[in-house]
This record gives structure tokens, sequence and C-alpha cells, in this order.
């Protein structure tokens, strides 16, 4: 009797755990079966001219938690097919934050500006060191990270090995990595404080009054159109002070630009 | 002449009676008064807020619903019976935004760390002043678009027009349309003209703008706002000497006032609707609107290589703006290179003008056929095309010959053209699986402020345990060096009493003690070593050759009393065991 009932207890338990282990995977595994149902739908939609629709489908998927470069690049594509330049070109530049090296993005983002109604002068010194500095926009905020944390594990490494055998060629090795570690760290650091404090932005209403101040009684400084590219630099009572990278200022309410992030 | 004593102290006290009077002004009130107890929205209100014994401005508040201009500031000083008092006037036109009954204030003048509060006031604001829908109204405003149900990027017109039949001056459009949703172009500047509605004569002023809708959808024009001054007659009483009707003109500014008023137009509702996807043709590019298209040809005939110009013309109703050129058919054995186009706007849309430069290579006839331009007519509601007629040219020979052979395609040798880029659109999207695939965050987070630190931590850490262990190292082996000698010292004794006894193994503890010596102080096992080992460890650290080949012969002595036939007698092995320690004594010396 004493057997049995622990014969009992030992399976009741296995029971419960296997069961505890399957019930998620399965969850997961039906959350997977409904995004790719999901997935099949846009592109069924995106191929038929269904861009509205294709769109909805993408937007669930976001909705679901995926968060990915292509997912974002697609979204943009239904938004431009869409006639919607403003949100085509937001989710191609939050797509290139996550795959700046992806040719297909830059030749639609490309596309996008060409067919925006303002031409704004990006060219200067910032625009110089930007092309200088070519790693800084081909590579994510991760992949520059790490990119600096490797190089100064190999720094300390180095060091260590200088320290044990003191050889002429490690201080040359030495310089080079140091030389490197502050590159990319200032990089990553620089690409964090942008992303962070002073993110991009997006016109996505087919033309903004950008205001001298926060209020609809100030004066109207110029014009924006949709598909406008700007840095947030303030927000207050839902109003946003915005830059353009010819140095033009000025505020805008909240709604008709949203950040790249 | 001399002043009596009573006239200076009547002076002092005259000097000085200003003194007291200030103290008096330390007495701090604030007033709020309006010139009136209801307005309508069309009105602007004039707030006085007057605080007396101190210059501080008052802190508004409660007028969220109203729009606030300053007006100045007046003072007035008072002395009434040698009590002298200060009062400041602070003016503030009110423009009210919406309708209902405010109660304005109090507001709040702070002074030497107290707060004086005004009263409150009640103003009730109404729709507008009452009367008919326009008529018997002095001045208003309207604002309508010509077709409230267009098409996106259809052109509408968003006209304003400010009607009066009195007297204003000071008018100014201070709050312009909102555009929001409209890509906006002004039709010029305001025009002026008369008309009569209800009877009456009207100046009316119109402002007009080209808006076309940017997306499908409700889109609604916010209100406009126009300020304006009133200039009101104002009756005088009989028997003054400006009674005389010359000076009531307004030349004079003699009985008349002015009286702001607040002007607003009422937002307009736009429907715009999307343009159908049935029957949209490839080429269309946003093109809205009623076009024509007419082409010219600058020659009728050219030499090969020579250019010939076509100038294509597309004028009609509609977005020209944004058409950013015309593109021709294909042409093969023809260069074409674009022009700048010109757009020249009118009232109605404008002309976009395309000049492109044809270069024939290869002689003979060329038709260029019809050019096209695509685009939704939305009278009609259809999809249409713009066409020229086809175009025809005359190629005759090229001048120079052998340059034309050397850019005439498909020729062994022949230059390279230009890849023409014919549209442009953009790339398809991405289908697989990988678009499912979940990525991480872009963010730094504490997993990298730990492995930017755990370097730096592990190096510490191996170069301190690296230290430790070394340091124990060369303790340990200082350790043995100096013990050395006392060991020794007690193996010779050893040896002595072995010695004594007749020992058999006298010869090899003899050499094992002296191996053992060096090894200690040397840091190394010296049991195992051979004489050459040890002497040339001996050499290494710098023991003269003298003293080398003393330990060689002695270890040499010690290895042949072990191993040979020599058992050596008492004298010998005393003679062997004081050059054992002579060497050693002098190699502790040295090593």
């Amino acid at each position: 009797m004493m057997c049995s009932s622990k014969f009992l207890g030992l399976l009741s338990g296995v029971v419960l755990a296997v069961w505890c282990l399957l019930v998620p995977l399965a969850a997961f595994s039906a959350a997977g079966d409904d995004l790719s149902e999901l997935l099949m739908q846009a592109t069924q939609a995106y191929k038929a001219g269904n861009y509205d629709e294709a769109l909805s489908r993408y937007k669930q998927i976001a909705a679901a938690g995926v968060s990915n470069g292509m997912l974002y690049y697609n979204i943009g594509n239904a938004c431009m097919r869409s006639g919607k330049p403003g949100l085509a070109l937001l989710y191609y530049r939050k797509a290139a934050l996550r795959m700046p090296r992806n040719e297909d993005l830059h030749t639609n983002i490309q596309y996008v500006l060409l067919q925006a109604h303002d031409s704004i002068d990006c060219r200067g010194y910032a625009a110089t060191l930007r092309d200088f500095c070519f790693w800084y926009g081909r590579m994510t905020l991760n992949e520059l990270a790490w990119t600096a944390l490797a190089l100064n594990a190999l720094f300390w490494l180095l060091l260590f090995v200088r320290f044990l055998y003191r050889r002429e060629g490690l201080a040359i090795a030495l310089g080079v990595v140091v030389f490197l570690t502050v590159l990319f760290g200032a990089s990553a650091a620089v690409k964090y404080y942008s992303m962070t404090y002073a993110p991009g932005g997006v016109v996505v209403a087919p033309e903004v009054q950008v205001r001298s101040g926060t209020s609809l009684n100030d004066t109207v400084l110029f014009r924006l159109h949709e598909a406008a590219e700007c840095v947030l630099e303030e927000e207050r009572d839902g109003w946003v002070r915005i830059s353009l990278c010819d140095g033009k200022k000025g505020w805008v309410q909240a709604d008709v630009v949203v950040r790249i992030d | 002449m001399k002043l009596s004593a009573c006239t200076y102290a009547l002076l002092i006290v005259l000097m000085c009676g200003i003194a007291p009077a200030q103290v008096c002004a330390d007495e701090v009130a604030v007033t709020a008064t309006v010139d009136r107890a209801t307005a309508t929205l069309e009105d602007a209100v004039l707030l006085s807020v007057t605080v007396e014994g101190t210059k501080e401005q008052p802190s508004l508040s409660g007028l969220d619903d109203f729009r606030v201009t300053p007006r100045g500031t007046s003072s007035q000083v008072r002395i009434v019976n040698g009590r002298m008092s200060s009062s400041y006037q602070f003016n503030y036109l009110l423009q009210p935004e919406k309708t209902g009954t405010f109660t304005i204030g109090p507001f709040t003048v702070a002074h030497k760390k107290a707060t004086y509060a005004s009263n409150t006031i009640t103003l009730t604001v109404s729709q507008q002043a009452a009367g008919s829908e326009h008529g018997g109204r002095e001045v208003f405003v309207t604002a309508a678009v010509d077709n409230d149900h267009p098409y996106v990027h259809e052109r509408i017109v968003y006209t304003f027009k400010f009607f009066r039949r009195v007297q204003v001056g000071n008018a100014r459009l201070t709050a312009a349309p909102d555009f929001e949703g409209f890509v906006s172009e002004s039709l010029g500047k305001e025009r002026e003209y008369r008309s009569v509605i209800n009877g009456q004569a009207y100046t009316v002023t119109e402002l007009r703008w080209a808006l076309y809708p940017a997306r499908s959808g409700v889109a609604v024009i916010g209100a406009s706002t126009l300020d304006c001054d009133l200039v009101i007659q104002q009756r005088r009483g009989r028997g003054g000497f400006f009674d005389d009707p010359f000076f009531d003109d307004s030349f004079f500014g003699f009985g008349t006032r002015t009286a702001p008023k607040s002007l607003r137009t009422e937002p307009v509702t736009v429907m715009v609707h999307q343009l159908p996807a049935a029957g949209r043709p490839p080429g269309f590019i946003r093109l809205v609107g009623e076009f024509e298209l007419s082409g010219v040809l600058s020659d009728a005939s050219v030499h090969a290589g020579d250019s010939a110009t076509l100038t294509l013309t597309l004028s009609g109703r509609g977005n020209l703006r944004s058409m950013p050129a015309i593109d021709l058919p294909v042409l093969p054995d023809v260069k074409v290179y674009d022009d700048k186009p010109v757009f020249v706007p009118d009232q109605t849309g404008g002309t976009l003008t395309v000049k492109k430069a044809l270069v024939p290579m290869k002689q003979g006839s060329l038709t260029i056929p019809p050019v096209e331009v695509a685009y939704f007519n939305p009278k009609e509601e259809k999809y249409m095309s713009a066409r020229t007629a086809p175009f025809s040219l005359q190629v005759l020979p090229a001048r120079q010959t052998e340059t034309l052979q050397a850019i005439v395609p498909g020729v062994a040798g022949a230059a390279k053209e230009d890849v023409r880029v014919l549209g442009q659109d953009i790339l398809p999207i991405y289908t697989g699986p990988d678009v499912l695939t979940a990525a991480h965050e872009e963010r730094l987070n504490f997993l990298h402020g730990i492995l930017l630190a755990a370097p730096v931590v592990l190096y510490v850490v191996c170069v301190f345990m690296y230290n430790t262990r070394a340091r124990r190292r060369a303790g340990s082996a200082r350790a043995r060096s100096r013990s050395a000698w006392p060991r020794f010292r007690k193996r010779l004794h050893g040896l002595r009493a072995a010695m004594q006894h007749g020992s058999d193994d006298f010869f090899g503890e003899a050499g094992r003690a002296l191996r053992d010596f060096v090894g200690d102080r040397l840091g190394v096992s010296g049991s195992a070593l051979t004489p050459s080992e040890i002497t040339s460890l001996i050499c290494d650290v710098g023991v003269d050759p003298h003293l080398t080949d003393r330990v060689r012969h002695v270890l040499d002595q010690c290895d042949a009393g072990c191993y040979g036939s020599v058992a050596g007698d008492a004298a010998s092995r005393q003679e062997l065991i004081k050059e054992i320690s002579a060497v050693a004594h002098v190699l502790r010396r040295r090593i």
C-alpha cells in the first residue's frame, strides 16, 4: 500500500513536470505559427497590391513583440506603397538602426528622399565628419559597443603579456589597440548619446508649420513637409523643438513628428 | 537778510514732507476693471489692473480662455495733504477664445514677502453680436473653399474675405489659416473690391491660397483670425468750439475713438477622396487636374551627331508643380539630354516646360512616338492621358564621318554609352522567416559596463597573483640558500663521525654534502648533478676558474673513493674533509 501511494505521487510529479515543460513550448509554437500566418497574409496582401492590409498585418507582427530591421523595412515598403512617404521613411530609418549595411534599405531610403518635398542642405562640417568616420553609419550601436569591449579586453590581455615578457613589438601593438579602443568606444558613446538625447525624427504630416515657440500664436518660421528629417531636441507641453541639418530650428506640435528609435 | 530759527524749521519740515508721504505709499492695493461686462467672440475687452503702493507687475491668472495682448502701462502720483500715493495701471487686451461666462482674477501682486490679490470680474462672452448672419454687421470675415470634396492632390482654392462698411485701421491677420494636411501655395497679393449684401455696400479684401490635399480623409482647415480697430464716431455736447462738422473729419482725430475687434472665421471641413486604384496607368505620378500636352521640335532635319531640341509644354489646372519631369519613350540610336524643367504658375495651375536635346546617331528618317503624360481628371473621375502628335526628324549624314563611326553602337571598339535610368522604385519586401526574428534592442546596458570593467579587474588580479607567487618563490629560494651553510656544517660533523667509524660510504656522503650545498646555494637540486654540471653552474654565476677546478677536483676524489678501488686511509679522508670544508667556505662567499 505504501509503495503504491509513493508510486502514484512520483507519477503525478512527473506528469506535472512534463505538463509545465510542454505547455509553454506549445504556447510558443502556437504564437510562432500565428506570426508565420500573419507574415504570409501580409506578403500575399502586399503582392496583390493591397498595401493597407499588408501594413496592418505587419503592424500586428510588430505589436506581438517582433522587432527587427527586415520587418521595419517591409512596413516601410507598405507605407510607401500606401502613399505615406513620411511613415515609410520613419520605418526605413528604424530598420537602418538595426541593419545599417543593407543595400536594399539604402536604395529605398534614397528613393523616399527623392520623392520628399523639402530639399534640406545637409552638407558641411558634420557631413564631412560623418563621411570620414564611415564605420559610424555602417555599424549598429551594439556592434560598436561589442567591438570596443573586445578591443578593451585585447588591450588588457596584451598589457599583461607585456608585463610577463617585455618585448618591443608589444608596445606598438598596444598603441594600435588603444587607438582602436578609444575610436570605437567614442563612436559607441556618441551613437548612444544621439539615440537617447538627440534622436532623429521624421515629419509624418503633409505640411507642418514650424513656429518660434510653443503656441499657435507664435510666428511661423518655416514650413516642412512629409518625409522631412530633423533632430528632436526637446519636448515641452505637447510641442517638440526640432533642428534641421542646415541649422534651422523651431517648435512643432509633437504629433506631427515621430521619433526614430 | 537773516532767517530766523522758526523759518529754518519751517523749511526743513517742508523739504522733508515727502518722507512721511513715502511711508504711506507702502499700503498696497490691487484693483481690476474691464471696459465691458459682456462681449462677443469678435470683441476685445480692455482689462486694467491698477496697483497702488508698488511698481510690481500683477501676475495674471485665469485667462486661459483669452488671448492676452499687453496694452501698455500708465502711472499716477498724487499728493494730498502731504500724503503721497502712487498707482500704476497695467492694461491688457483680452480676446475671448470661446463663449461662456468667465470669472477673471483675482490677480496677485507680491510685495515685501506679502501677496495682495485683486477683486474678481465676471465676463459673459456670447457667440456674436445680435443681428443677422452678416446683415447689419459692420465688419465680418468669411472663409470657404471652392470644392469641399476633392480628390487627393486635386487643386482647391481657399478664399478668405474681410467685409467692412465702416472705417477700420490696423487690420492684420494674426492667425493665418492652418493648412495642416495640405500643400499650400499663395495666389498672389490681396484683392480689394466692392460688394453689396442685403442692400448694403461693403468693401471686401480677399486673400486666396491654392491647396493640394496630401492624403485622403477628413481634413479641417483651422480658423483664421483678423484683428482690427474699428473707428467709431463720437457725439459731443453742443456749444463747443469743435462742434463744427469740419472738425468731425477723422483727419483731425477729433470726435472719433477706436474699438479693437478680433474677427474669426469658421473652420472649413474638407472631405478628401482617395484616387481610384482601378485603371491607374503605369506611369501615373500624382498628377490630378486637367492638362494639355504639346510639343515642338526645333528642326525638321539635323546631321547625325548634331542636336535638335524637343520642347514639351504641359499646361492646365492642377498640381503641375509636383511633376518632376516628362519622360520620352525609348528611342534607339538617339541620345537624349534633359534640360532643367521650367514651371510658371498662374491662377489656376501653370505651365511646365521641359526641353530635351535629341542627338540622333544614325542617318535616316527618325520618328519619335507621341509623348504621353497620365493624369487623373477629377471632373470625369477617371484617369486620362495628355499626348502630343508624333514627331518626324530627318537625320542627314554626319558632318565628321570618322567621329561618328567611333560612337556607333555595335561596332567593335565603339565608345561606351552611359546607362540611362528609365525609372525608379523601391525594392521588394522580405518574405523569409528572418522577418519574424526578434533582434536585440539597440541599447547599452549594465552588462556592457561589467564587460568593460572585467578585463581591468582581471588584469589587476592576475598581476597581483603573479607578484605574490614570485615573491613567495623568491622567499623560498632565499631561505634555502641561507640555510645551506648550517646544513653543510651539520653534515660535515657527520662526515667526521663516519671517518672515525670507518664508514664505507664516507666518500659518497662527502660528495653529496658538497653537491647539496652547491644546489641549495643556487636553488637547484644538487644531488643529481654530475661534477661537470656543477662546475658549469658555478662557472655561470661568476666563480673563478681556480675555485672551479678545486671543486671539480674534490668531487672527482669523492667519486673515485665511492666507485673506485681507492679506499683511502684516515689521513687522506681527513685531508678530504678539510678540502671540502675550505671549498665550501669559499663558495659560500662567492655564490
